[in-house]
C-alpha cells in the first residue's frame, strides 16, 4: 500500500508562504480560508512573524507550515457521523466527501489541530469573479466542512501536491512513507523529527525536521 | 470592455482593507469527491483541453526575475506555478507575490483607461486641485496628442530639458519593454532624466574601488554562494526580500560554512545563520573597519595578491594625492584625472566604465623597485616595494599600502565596540573567519544611511586586502545588471549618445525647483513624467514631495498599471499593462540566463505597453529622428537586442530561439565575476586608495577629495545618538522589506491582503510600556518632517531603541499620515543616495478615532 506523508525542515522553513499560496490557488479557496498556514514558533503567543524571548540572547523564532496533518489514526474519521470523512485506503490520505457532509462540524472538534478544516458558514464569497486553479478541484460548498485534500485531484494523475510543486527554502519532501527508499523515509531515518501533538495518538503523516 | 470603475480619487483605508469581493460565478464542474484515485484521474482526462500553458517572467524587479507558467482558461488567468525547465535547476524559483499576480491582473485598482485631472489644462494647471480633482476618462488619440502638444509647448518655450523624465523599473526591469521602454523615450527626444537615488550608495564605494562605478554589477552569481567557506550576510534579510536565493546560502552552510548574518534584527535569516552579530544600527562601516584593522594588526592579509592585483604598490604623491606615473615628469606634469565614478548616469557606468586598461596605460605607473633601490615601471619592476616613503625627481611618495596601514591604525576594534555596541573579540573573530577561511563572500544588502558610501569601500578593502575577489566562492556587493552578450543600446540611446546629459538627481530637484537654476543656469521644470515610478509612494520625505516639490511642476503625467499614489497626484494618467499582458525581454542579470516573457492574457481595459504609449506619443511629435525610432516593430526592436553576434556564438541565442524556449542561458551557473583578476579602474587593479573621488553625479558642487581618499568613519545624518534630533525624537526607525512586497508593488492583491491585512509598528515591548503602549493598540510615529498612524506589533527580537514599518504601504492604509513622511531625504554630496534608514522618530499612543 502507498501512504503519503510529508516531510518538513523546519531548519530551512523561512515561512515564505509559497507553499500556502500554491494551495490557496489551487484550490481556489474562498476568501479568507488556507487549508496550509504558515504559523510562527516563537515559544510564546506573538502575532505571525514575531519573535519571542528576550533581545538579544533568549530569542525565539522559526516557522511551522500546517495543514491537515493526514493522520493513520484520524480522530475525524472517528466521529464523522455519516461518513464524509474517511480514509482512502489506497493512499492514507483522509479525506472529506463534500456531498455526503452535514456540516455538523463534529470532526472540527475531534481533529486536534485546530484550523486545519474550514467550514463554509455561508455561500463561498471569492475575489475574484471566476474560479482559480486546478480545474477538477472540486466546487467549494456552503454548509460544509473543508480541509487539505493533499490535493487529491493532482496525485491521482501523478502530479505533486500543489504545495510540493517547488519550495522555495527547499524545505519540503513528500512521498510514500511505505517505501524506505523514499525521499520521506530517508530522512526521517537520519534526521531527527518531531510530529505535532503525538500525545494525541492521532499518527501524523506530517513530519517536522528539527 | 470591462465594468471595473475608474477611482476617483484617493483611496480610502476602508476601501483598502476591504477590497472589493465579487461573488464567485464560476460554474465548474464537481470532480465527483468520493471516487477513487483512477476514477479521479479519468474525470481530469475527459474534461482536460480548453487550458494552455504559458511561459511568463514576474519583472517586479526584486531581482528574482522568476521564470514561471501560467494556466489560462477561457482567456483569463488561473494558476501559475515555478517553471521546473530551466538550463539550470537551481536556479527555479517563485515567491509568494508571484502566486498573486492574477489578483493583480484583475484588481479594482488598475489604470484602464487614459484620463486627466478635470481642471489641468497647458494654460491653467489647477495645482492646487491634485488630489481631489475628478477624471476625465479620454481616448488614446486625445491623450497622446495632449501629452506631445505638452512636450512640444514646453520645449518651444522653456527648452526640451524642461521635460523631465523619471524612469523606475515598477513596470518591470528589461531589455526590451519596462524600465528600458522609459529611457529609450527620454533619450530618444532628448529630454531631461532623473535619476532616482536609490540603492546607489555602497555601489559608489565598492565602484570607486573596483572600478565598476555605480553600477549594480559586483557580485558572483548566486550559485556561487554554494562554494564560500565563510559567508557574510550584511545588511539584508535575503530570506524576506530575496527568498530565491538563500538556498544557496543554506547549501553553504551545510558544506561547513559560516553562515553569519550582520543586523541589528533577529531575522529568521540571523536564526538560520552560524552566526549572528546584533549591531547598533548604521554603524556598520566601523565594523567594517575594525576588521580591515584586525586583519593587518595580524598579518592575515594576502600579500601576494595585493602585490599583484591591487594598488598595493603605487605611490601617492605627497603633494596632490594622485598615484605617480612617469609622464607627471614629462612637459605636461601629473595628468588631469577623471573623477571617479566618471558618469553621472546609470546606463554608462556599465559602458564607459568598463574598460580594462591596456599595458600602455598601466606601463605609466611608478613603482619603487625593492632590488634595485630605484624607481621603474608598474609593468616591468618584479619585485615592488610593499612599503615605504621615497623621493623620486624631487616628489615625495609613500606606497599606497603603507598609507592604508597607517590610515586603520585608528580603527581598533575596542574603538568600533564604542560605535557599534559589537564586542571587540567578536569583531577579532569576525576579521579572522573572513580573512582566514575562505572564500569568503559578503553579501551585500544596502545601507540606507548617510555613511553608505564608506560602507561599500570598506567591503571592497576587505575583498582587496584579502584577495576574496574574482575567485569561485569569494566576491562581494551586489548582483550585476550587465548582459555583455546582448545589446540594448540601439532601445536605450535611440537617436544617439548625442542627446543625453548628466541625469538630475532626485535628490536635488527641489533645490532646482525652487531656484530655478542647475548647474549655474536657468532650468524651468514643466513637466515630469513618471514611467514605472512611484515618487510619491517610494520616495523619502513623503509629505515635502506632495505639498513642496510637486505643486511646483504644472504637469505631472504617468504610466502606471495600478492606480498608485503618484497616479493621485498627476494630471495625466496612462494605463500601461501588467508584465503578463505583453511580450518583453528579462534581461537582468541576477540570474545567468535570458528570458522570453510572454504575453499571458489581453491588456485589461485599453492598457498599452509602454513602447506603444510612446509610439502614439511619438506620432504627434515633431521629431523625425525620434519617430524614425517609433516606425520599427517591436519584433524589430527585439532583435536588435538580442540578434547579436556574440549572444549567438556563445550561447546560440538569438530571438527565434528564444521565442521557442523561453528561457535560455547566457552565463555559467556559478559565474565568477572578474576572473581574471582585471579591473576596470585606471590602473586596472583594485585601488583601495581612491586617487581623485568625486560625486556620483555632479550637481555643482564641490566634495571634500582628502575625506573620500580612503575609508574614514563618519556618523549616519541623523540616526545617531548624539544628533541633534536624538533628544526629540530618540527611536531609530527603519523600513523593513517585508515578503507581502515589492517597494509600492503588490499593495492591492487582495489575496495577499488576507496574510497582511494592514500596515503596522513593529515595536520592542521594552520601548512600548514606558510610553503606555499595548499590542494591538494604535500609535503614531512622527517627527519634524510628518507622521503615521497605525496599529503596533510586538517584537522581542527588535533591538530595543528601534522600530519599523514594512516598506511599500499605500498611504492610504494609514490611519493617518504614512511611514514614508518620515524617511530622511538628505542629500548627501558624494553618494547622493536616499538614506531612508537614517530616520529618528519617537512615537506616542493614539488617541483619536479610528475608522
Amino acid at each position: 500500500m502507498t501512504h503519503y506523508g510529508m516531510v518538513i525542515d523546519t531548519q530551512k522553513c523561512i515561512g515564505c508562504h509559497v507553499c500556502a499560496m500554491a494551495c490557496k490557488l489551487e484550490n481556489n479557496l474562498p476568501n479568507d480560508i488556507w487549508w496550509n498556514r504558515i504559523l510562527t514558533d516563537n515559544g510564546g503567543e506573538a502575532q505571525f512573524d514575531m519573535v519571542g524571548g528576550t533581545y538579544p540572547d533568549d530569542l525565539h523564532f522559526g516557522y511551522l507550515p500546517v495543514s491537515c496533518q493526514h493522520c493513520e489514526n484520524p480522530a475525524c474519521v472517528k466521529v464523522c457521523p455519516v461518513g464524509a470523512t474517511y480514509q482512502d485506503p489506497e493512499t492514507g490520505v483522509v479525506r472529506q466527501d463534500y456531498d455526503k457532509c452535514i456540516g455538523c462540524r463534529m470532526c472540527m472538534s475531534a481533529c486536534p489541530y485546530t484550523g486545519v478544516r474550514s467550514f463554509n458558514w455561508e455561500e463561498p464569497q471569492y475575489h475574484m469573479d471566476y474560479a482559480t486553479g486546478g480545474k477538477d478541484v472540486p466546487v467549494h460548498q456552503k454548509h460544509v466542512v473543508e480541509k487539505c485534500t493533499f490535493c487529491y485531484h493532482r496525485i491521482s494523475q501523478g502530479i505533486e501536491p500543489a504545495c510540493m510543486h517547488l519550495c522555495v527554502g527547499r524545505a519540503r519532501f513528500w512521498g510514500d512513507l511505505d517505501d524506505p527508499n523514499s525521499e520521506v523515509s530517508q530522512l526521517l531515518a537520519t534526521r531527527e523529527y518531531k510530529t505535532l501533538l503525538p500525545e494525541r495518538d492521532t499518527k501524523p503523516s506530517v513530519y517536522y525536521l528539527v | 470592455m470591462s465594468e471595473i470603475k475608474i477611482p476617483s480619487k484617493g483611496i480610502s483605508r476602508r476601501s483598502f482593507l476591504k477590497t472589493s469581493a465579487a461573488v464567485a460565478g464560476a460554474a465548474a464542474v464537481s470532480g465527483g469527491t468520493l471516487t477513487a484515485l483512477a476514477d479521479v484521474a479519468e474525470d481530469a482526462k475527459s474534461s482536460a483541453g480548453d487550458e494552455q500553458e504559458i511561459k511568463c517572467v514576474c519583472g517586479c524587479n526584486c531581482q528574482g526575475c522568476c521564470s514561471m507558467i501560467a494556466t489560462v482558461r477561457e482567456g483569463r488567468m488561473v494558476n501559475i506555478r515555478s517553471n521546473e525547465d530551466l538550463p539550470y535547476p537551481s536556479y527555479e524559483r517563485i515567491c509568494m507575490r508571484g502566486f498573486s499576480h492574477a489578483n493583480r491582473l484583475y484588481d479594482f485598482n488598475r489604470v484602464l483607461y487614459p484620463m486627466k485631472r478635470k481642471t489641468w489644462s497647458i494654460e491653467e494647471p489647477h495645482v492646487e486641485n491634485r488630489g481631489s480633482d475628478e477624471w476625465e476618462r479620454l481616448s488614446w488619440d486625445e491623450a497622446a496628442k495632449l501629452v506631445a502638444d505638452t512636450l512640444m509647448y514646453n520645449t518651444k518655450n522653456y527648452g526640451l530639458r524642461s521635460n523631465c523624465v523619471l524612469v523606475s523599473a515598477g513596470n518591470s526591469f528589461a531589455a526590451y519593454g519596462g524600465l528600458v521602454a522609459g529611457l529609450g523615450f527620454s533619450n530618444a527626444f532628448g529630454f531631461q532624466g532623473m535619476d532616482v537615488c536609490l540603492d546607489y550608495g555602497d555601489l559608489v564605494g565598492i565602484g570607486q574601488v573596483t572600478g565598476s562605478g555605480w553600477d549594480f554589477n559586483q557580485r558572483n552569481m548566486a550559485g556561487d554562494y554554494r562554494f564560500a567557506k565563510t559567508l557574510l550576510i550584511w545588511d539584508t534579510n535575503p530570506p524576506n526580500s530575496q527568498p530565491h536565493s538563500w538556498h544557496f546560502c543554506i547549501e553553504a552552510k551545510e558544506a561547513g560554512a559560516n553562515l553569519v548574518v550582520i543586523d541589528p534584527t533577529y531575522t529568521i535569516a540571523a536564526r538560520q545563520a552560524t552566526k549572528w552579530v546584533p549591531i547598533k544600527p548604521g554603524t556598520d562601516p566601523a565594523l567594517g573597519m575594525a576588521m580591515l584593522n584586525v586583519i593587518i594588526e595580524n598579518e592575515w592579509y594576502d600579500l601576494d595578491f595585493m602585490r599583484e592585483h591591487t594598488c598595493a604598490p603605487l605611490l601617492v604623491r605627497e603633494d596632490n594625492g594622485h598615484f605617480l606615473r612617469s609622464t607627471d615628469f614629462g612637459e605636461e606634469g601629473p595628468m588631469q584625472l577623471p573623477e571617479y565614478p566618471f558618469y553621472g548616469m546609470l546606463l554608462l557606468q556599465g559602458t564607459k566604465a568598463n574598460k580594462i586598461p591596456t599595458e600602455a596605460d598601466t606601463e605609466k605607473y611608478v613603482v619603487w623597485d625593492a632590488d634595485a633601490n630605484t624607481w621603474g615601471s608598474l609593468n616591468t619592476v618584479a619585485n615592488p616595494a610593499m612599503e615605504g616613503t621615497f623621493e623620486i625627481n624631487g616628489v615625495k611618495v609613500t606606497t599606497a599600502w603603507t598609507l592604508f596601514k597607517e590610515h586603520m591604525a585608528q580603527n581598533t576594534p575596542e574603538w568600533a565596540e564604542e560605535i557599534t555596541e559589537v564586542p571587540a573579540d567578536t569583531i577579532r573573530e569576525l576579521a579572522r573567519m573572513y580573512a582566514q577561511d575562505t572564500p569568503s563572500t559578503i553579501y551585500a544588502g544596502y545601507h540606507l544611511y548617510d555613511n553608505c558610501e564608506e560602507m561599500g569601500m570598506t567591503w571592497a578593502c576587505l575583498a582587496s586586502l584579502t584577495g576574496n575577489i574574482g575567485k569561485k566562492g569569494a566576491s562581494i556587493g551586489h548582483l550585476g545588471k550587465s548582459k555583455p552578450d546582448i545589446n540594448m543600446a540601439g532601445l536605450v540611446f535611440p537617436t544617439g549618445l548625442s542627446r543625453i546629459n548628466n541625469e538630475l538627481p532626485w535628490l536635488n530637484f527641489q533645490e532646482v525647483l525652487d531656484t530655478g537654476e542647475f548647474l549655474g543656469k536657468e532650468f524651468p521644470v514643466r513637466l515630469l513624467y513618471n514611467i514605472g515610478a512611484n515618487p510619491v509612494g517610494s520616495y523619502a520625505a513623503q509629505a515635502k514631495c506632495i505639498n513642496e516639490i510637486l505643486p511646483k511642476i504644472p504637469c505631472i503625467v504617468t504610466n502606471d498599471s495600478e492606480f498608485s499614489e503618484t497616479c493621485e497626484y498627476s494630471d495625466i494618467v496612462l494605463p500601461s499593462t501588467h508584465y503578463f499582458e505583453y511580450d518583453w525581454i528579462q534581461a537582468a542579470s541576477h540570474t545567468p540566463f535570458l528570458y522570453m516573457a510572454n504575453k499571458v492574457v489581453d491588456p485589461l481595459g485599453e492598457a498599452k505597453e509602454d513602447v506603444d504609449i510612446f509610439r502614439e506619443i511619438a506620432k504627434y511629435m515633431d521629431d523625425e529622428k525620434a519617430k524614425a525610432f517609433y516606425a520599427k516593430s517591436s519584433e524589430e526592436m527585439m532583435r536588435s537586442v538580442v540578434d547579436t553576434p556574440a549572444a549567438q556564438k556563445n550561447w546560440g541565442i538569438n530571438l527565434d530561439a528564444l521565442k521557442e524556449k523561453g528561457v535560455m542561458a547566457d552565463k555559467e551557473e556559478n559565474w565568477v565575476h572578474w576572473s581574471d583578476l582585471k579591473f576596470p579602474t585606471l590602473s586596472g587593479r583594485l585601488e583601495f586608495y581612491v586617487e581623485n573621488p568625486g560625486a556620483r553625479i555632479n550637481v555643482g558642487k564641490p566634495i571634500d577629495k582628502e575625506f573620500y581618499h580612503m575609508p574614514t568613519y563618519h556618523t549616519p545624518n541623523e540616526a545617531y545618538d548624539d544628533s541633534e534630533q536624538h533628544k526629540k525624537y530618540p527611536l531609530y526607525h527603519y523600513c523593513e522589506r517585508t515578503r507581502f512586497h515589492l517597494h509600492t508593488q503588490y499593495n492591492h492583491a487582495p489575496i495577499l491582503r488576507e496574510l497582511d491585512p494592514e500596515p503596522y509598528l513593529r515595536m520592542n515591548p521594552v520601548d512600548a510600556e514606558p510610553r503606555g503602549i499595548k499590542e494591538g493598540d494604535y500609535v503614531e510615529a512622527y517627527n519634524d518632517r510628518g507622521h503615521c498612524v497605525c496599529r503596533v506589533k510586538f517584537d522581542n527580537g527588535l533591538r530595543p531603541g528601534m522600530v519599523s514599518s514594512p516598506k511599500g504601504w499605500h498611504r492610504g492604509a494609514y490611519v493617518a499620515g504614512s511611514y514614508q513622511e518620515l524617511t530622511n531625504d538628505h542629500m548627501n554630496l558624494l553618494h547622493q543616495n536616499t538614506s531612508f534608514d537614517d530616520t529618528l522618530v519617537e512615537v506616542r499612543k493614539y488617541e483619536g478615532e479610528v475608522a
